[in-house]
């Protein structure tokens, strides 16, 4: 698996797409900077273990079914 | 003149162990004064004008209303997602296409030319298009099209609808095919990215038009002081 994510791959342009949907997304909802960068963080936390969830359930199926 | 009759007799004295008479609990008010709410926020004033600069440029409309930090996290927030994404598509992900020589939309048994029959081809330019000014030379493009030219008139190659390809054509001329085929994937990932920064855009241009979802108490009034309400 690690050969596959160390090669060029449209998972590396991925991190560019949570930050700014996390900030942009919490910085709409709220003005103070604290709430906003609160905000983002859980926005980011969340989102990425979406990604990662189903990047394990896609793996698994590719590799043992 | 004295009276017969002997006078009642005085209570007890209350030992100094009974728990005095405990005064009547006060009455209960049917509604909550006023002064206990917390103070309500003014209205909402919409902010036209800076709902269409932040159109124009994301975030212009937040640093117009003096919200510069905001602002400047808008601006290079989309702009990096955008212009991220058309590299990804090695810049030629972001058009609308010249749609003359193609059957065009019919809504109700009614042809629809022009616009409407060019964003059903390519539906991801309605969600490129609210970045705002980045998106319109693509609709320079598509006003000057010619089929004959590999180029436009002002922006050359930038946002112009790409050939869709042959199988003679020469390796270095890049083509739809080509991008789709070469692209790992990473060319349809980066027009999503290019949607993506339009469609927030939208959100920022309502942040701009009636401020954030949470709004704050103006400065110097708490929501649970009822002493600063004025």
């Amino acid at each position: 698996m690690m050969p596959a994510l160390l090669a060029m791959s449209i998972y590396w342009d991925l991190p560019v797409l949570l930050v700014v949907v996390s900030l942009v997304y919490a910085a709409t909802r709220h003005d103070r900077w604290d709430k906003i960068l609160r905000e983002g963080l859980g926005w980011g936390v969340r989102i990425a273990g979406f990604l990662i969830g189903i990047g394990l359930v896609l793996y698994v199926l590719s590799t043992y079914i | 003149m004295a009276s017969d009759t002997p006078a009642a007799p005085l209570p007890p004295p209350p030992a100094a162990s009974d728990p005095l008479p405990l005064p009547p609990p006060p009455p209960v008010p049917s509604v909550i004064p006023r002064t206990e709410l917390p103070p309500a926020l003014p209205p909402v004033k919409l902010d036209y004008p800076a709902a269409a600069l932040s159109y124009l440029i994301p975030g212009l409309g937040q640093v117009y209303q003096g919200r510069i930090g905001k602002g400047l996290l808008f601006f290079f927030g989309l702009y990096t997602l955008f212009f991220y994404g058309m590299w990804m598509g090695q810049w030629r992900n972001v058009w609308l296409p010249d749609v003359s020589d193609m059957p065009p939309l019919e809504i109700a048994g009614s042809r629809m030319p022009g616009v409407p029959s060019s964003l059903y081809y390519r539906p991801q330019f309605m969600g490129q298009f609210w970045i705002g000014v980045a998106a319109w030379p693509a609709l320079v493009q598509f006003s000057n099209f010619d089929p004959a030219q590999e180029t436009g008139p002002i922006f050359g190659a930038f946002q112009r609808m790409p050939p869709e390809g042959t199988a003679n054509d020469p390796p270095e001329r890049v083509t739809l095919n080509k991008l789709q085929r070469d692209g790992n994937k990473r060319w349809d990932l980066g027009w999503v990215y290019t949607v993506i920064a339009g469609v927030l855009n939208l959100l920022v241009i309502y942040d701009a038009l009636a401020g954030p979802m949470f709004r704050e108490p103006p400065a110097g009034r708490k929501p649970d002081d009822p002493s600063s309400a004025s």
